[in-house]
């Protein structure tokens, strides 16, 4: 299979005055899985129907592989042309057909009869529905349609591979088992795979990279790791988890002062002496006795394996910070901060 | 679908609708100061508007105080026998409104059977009551389309969210609720409905010309088959073109954002209310009473004017011919129709389709004129040069008939196509297969059931169509219902009952087949 890479140079599209995606530019590397990761109405979809050919953009480039696919306003390769396999939000199985009758689809009048029918089943096989093959999708469960929606597209050995929030109608539980499913195929397939999503914890946990967009413009395109650890602005910094935003400013380069007092930061010349935001997340502040920060519970709140509180440190807003058991409103805490702060440009 | 498709079907529809532009524009072009003034001073004409205009209104009022009454009682109250009364109710708009009118004149005509009956009971010759002249027409056409008002009620009062009228119950009484909230929702089908019923009668042809009534769409035929004054007869088409394209801007006004036809419903429906015994009985005695006016009476009208059985089969050697043309002719018309409808209704439903409204205007227009009128501007376009080898076979019937009904296949193939999630036919195009291959094994078997509902309802349609076919069929060419139209001015009642008892057979087949399909449908 082709590990094909995908571009996207100055993609523009709007619908009437509505810009859908503005002025997108990036390239998914080949054989990496691309997470795209943003709140409702952020072009994410859209994105994907670009990318599929089911709309042309207003402007720029897109390619796949060394093959330009759209430009201007043109689809110069049409959807079925493209090598996707997608699956759809909706999984968009077909309800008169069988799961066999669905996977085979894509396969019928491009390939003998006996080839089809070795590549269903070990597609069947791989994901654990030969039992359902004569199942109509109605008759599965949620998970199970799921892997059929996988397993149909992946069939056609797709040159690319596109997944709409697959996991968005399912329960936590069920998404948390099928998301390493999806992990598995890729690493067996390596097929340029882009992953859409609104839920952060999805997006870290799959992806080789992760794309954050808003209102159709990318923010950030990095590592899971930085993604989390060092988002290039305040949006991003909010949208992947729970942190403290703090007004800050260069007092030496690797110290920032703050209204809790000075830290220590990680260095950036280009933003020395410039308004700057320090960016902490609850799990780099420590309870310690010894702390330099100082201040009062104001109110806690249950996370499942540790206690999210809200510190009032003198600051302008309340600190977060997270307890392993749950701290008594009012109680005196001390903190300290335990690793270099990361700095944002305060826009 | 590709974009050659595409264009492909809004130039047939286009072609389709050339006649009508053409008798638009010669009616237009021939109004002059001479001409209106003779229009206005003549009395005769005042008498026809009048006659047309009290038949649309009446037959519009009564239809919309029946149709919304039956509605509501199915819909909102337990009564035995609500489903099949319902499915009933679709027999009398697929009965062909002459057929009504043959049979009630056979009833309670002047010698009807009920007239003789009550005749020699009375032993008197006068009777208190006439099926000839307006209010006959007005109750024919009553009871040809009250239910149409009755299912597009019915249909809104199911497209509503039960819980806005629950949520009324909390502060006011049920009939309160019903009043205040759902009836104001559902207002715009029942206006939507009295804008058809309104539309079709204003431009009925049959029933007032059995009925012995002059009115506009009679005329026009007059004008052109009998004085041949095609430009008179194009005239007589302006004010009922006139008032049905304002009625269709007025639905498009009340519709605009809602669909017309619903093919099963997502919303909850309310339990429905039991009732008293005297009120049980009153409810569904009226609904009873209405279907046995309107289907059962008329087929034991005709039925007691058979000599013997042997009639119906005599009739059917003796009128095989012109049955063979009905087939033909509604078979190829409803493929044709289907066709379009199909692509119409997918071409409407497209992300940012901005010509759906105009679409479906353009493809009532036919509907909504007096077929007589299209019927003319068929004549008018075909008899000509090149395309004179359509004029004179079957194919002119078959285009009018693929004409004026092509709206209804595609009002209720869009609402199916609507209701398909979209990802359903984008993961076929991704998955690399043609788009025929999509259409023949997606869209079609995802559409399967409007499909079957537009067929049976087209072709028992065209079969049936009167006031188009009898200006246009050819030397040769006659159908079923032209001979029966013509049979019943020579007094042939036995012969005329045994065709329209054909007839009515083969819409009761189509009809038991288009039952079990929404049977199916609804158990499911």
């Amino acid at each position: 299979m082709n590990n094909m890479e995908i571009r996207f140079k100055n993609v523009s599209v709007s619908f009437g005055n509505i810009g859908a995606i503005s002025d997108l530019s990036f390239t998914a590397p080949a054989g990496k899985l691309l997470a795209v990761l943003g709140p409702s109405g952020s072009g994410k979809s859209t994105l994907l129907m670009l990318l599929t050919g089911l709309l042309a953009p207003d402007n720029g480039e897109i390619s796949i592989g060394e093959q330009i696919v759209s430009s201007g306003n043109k689809i110069l390769v049409a959807p079925r042309q493209r090598q996707v396999g997608m699956v759809f939000q909706t999984l968009a199985l077909w309800p008169h057909m069988t799961v066999r009758q669905n996977i085979e689809f894509a396969l019928k009048g491009k390939h003998p009869k006996d080839e089809i029918t070795a590549r269903v089943s070990e597609i069947l096989s791989l994901t654990g529905l030969s039992d359902y093959a004569k199942t109509y999708p109605s008759n599965l469960s949620g998970g199970e349609r799921q892997r059929v929606a996988l397993a149909r597209a992946l069939v056609a050995k797709p040159e690319i591979f596109l997944l709409d929030e697959p996991l968005s109608s399912l329960d936590r539980h069920l998404s948390k088992k099928l998301l390493p499913l999806i992990r598995e195929y890729h690493e067996k397939f390596h097929t340029t795979t882009i992953y859409v999503t609104h839920d952060q914890s999805e997006a870290l946990n799959i992806a080789d990279f992760v794309m954050v967009i808003k209102n159709g413009r990318m923010m950030q395109f990095d590592t899971p790791e930085n993604i989390y650890h060092k988002p290039v602005n305040r949006f991003v910094a909010s949208f992947m988890g729970d942190v403290n935003l703090l007004e800050s400013k260069f007092a030496s380069p690797d110290s920032v002062k703050t209204n809790i007092g000075e830290i220590s930061c990680a260095p950036n010349d280009k933003l020395s002496g410039r308004n700057t935001i320090a960016v902490i997340r609850p799990e780099n502040l420590t309870i310690n006795n010894n702390g330099n920060i100082k201040g009062r519970v104001i109110a806690c709140e249950f996370k499942g394996d540790n206690w999210l509180a809200e510190i009032d440190a003198g600051g302008n807003a309340p600190l977060l910070a997270r307890f392993p058991d749950k701290p008594q409103a009012g109680a005196a805490v001390s903190l300290s901060i335990n690793k270099p702060v990361w700095i944002i440009e305060n826009n | 679908m590709n974009s050659f498709t595409k264009l492909a079907v809004i130039i047939c529809v286009l072609v389709l609708l050339l006649p009508v532009f053409y008798m638009l524009a010669s009616s237009f072009g021939g109004i002059d100061i001479p001409f209106i003034t003779e229009v206005i001073s003549n009395n005769r004409h005042w008498i026809l508007l009048g006659n047309t205009a009290f038949i649309a209104f009446f037959t519009t009022l009564a239809s919309m105080l029946i149709g919304v009454t039956i509605a509501v009682i199915i819909s909102r109250f337990k009564i035995p026998l609500a489903r099949t009364m319902e499915y009933l109710l679709i027999l009398p708009i697929l009965i062909p409104s002459y057929f009504m009118a043959i049979s009630w004149v056979y009833l309670i005509g002047v010698n009807g059977l009920i007239t003789n009956y009550l005749k020699n009971i009375f032993e008197t010759p006068w009777m208190p009551f006439s099926i000839y002249g307006k209010l006959g027409a007005v109750f024919i056409l009553t009871l040809s389309y009250f239910p149409l008002v009755a299912l597009m009620t019915l249909s809104g009062l199911r497209n509503i969210d039960f819980s806005l009228e629950k949520t009324a119950w909390l502060t006011a009484s049920r009939w309160r609720a019903f009043f205040r909230v759902t009836l104001p929702l559902v207002m715009p089908y029942i206006i939507g409905s009295g804008i058809l019923v309104f539309i079709l009668a204003v431009n009925n042809f049959d029933v007032p010309a059995i009925l012995l009534t002059d009115v506009f769409p009679l005329e026009i035929f007059y004008q052109f088959s009998v004085f041949f004054r095609t430009d008179r007869a194009m005239m007589f088409a302006l004010p009922l073109a006139a008032a049905s394209i304002g009625a269709i801007l007025l639905w498009y006004a009340v519709f605009k954002r809602r669909p017309l036809f619903t093919v099963g419903t997502g919303w909850k429906q309310p339990a429905k209310i039991e009732l008293g015994t005297l009120a049980k009985l009153v409810a569904s005695g009226f609904i009873v009473l209405m279907l046995i006016m309107a289907v059962f009476l008329p087929l034991a009208g005709l039925i007691s004017n058979l000599d013997s059985f042997n009639t119906i089969i005599t009739t059917l050697q003796l009128v095989s011919d012109q049955l063979l043309n009905s087939l033909t002719a509604a078979a190829i018309a409803t493929l044709a129709a289907l066709a379009i409808g199909i692509t119409a209704a997918y071409i409407m439903e497209q992300p940012g389709s901005k010509i759906k409204w105009f679409l479906i205007i353009l493809m009532a227009l036919p509907l909504v004129m007096p077929g007589s009128a299209l019927g003319i501007g068929l004549i008018k376009m075909y008899n000509t040069g090149a395309l004179m080898f359509i004029y004179k076979s079957i194919w002119i019937i078959i285009l009018g008939l693929t004409a004026r009904y092509m709206i209804i296949p595609t009002l209720i193939l869009n609402s199916s196509v609507k209701m398909i999630d979209p990802s359903l036919e984008n993961a076929a195009r991704v998955s690399g297969a043609p788009w025929h291959r999509i259409w023949l094994k997606i869209m079609i078997p995802l559409n399967k059931k409007a499909i079957i509902i537009s067929t049976i309802i087209y072709f028992i349609l065209a079969l049936n169509e009167l006031s188009v076919t009898i200006l246009v069929a050819p030397p040769g060419f006659n159908t079923l219902s032209i001979r029966i139209y013509s049979l019943y001015h020579f007094n042939k009642n036995a012969e005329v009952s045994a065709m329209c008892l054909i007839m009515a057979f083969i819409v009761i087949l189509l009809y038991a087949v288009l039952a079990s399909v929404i049977f199916k449908d609804k158990n499911e």
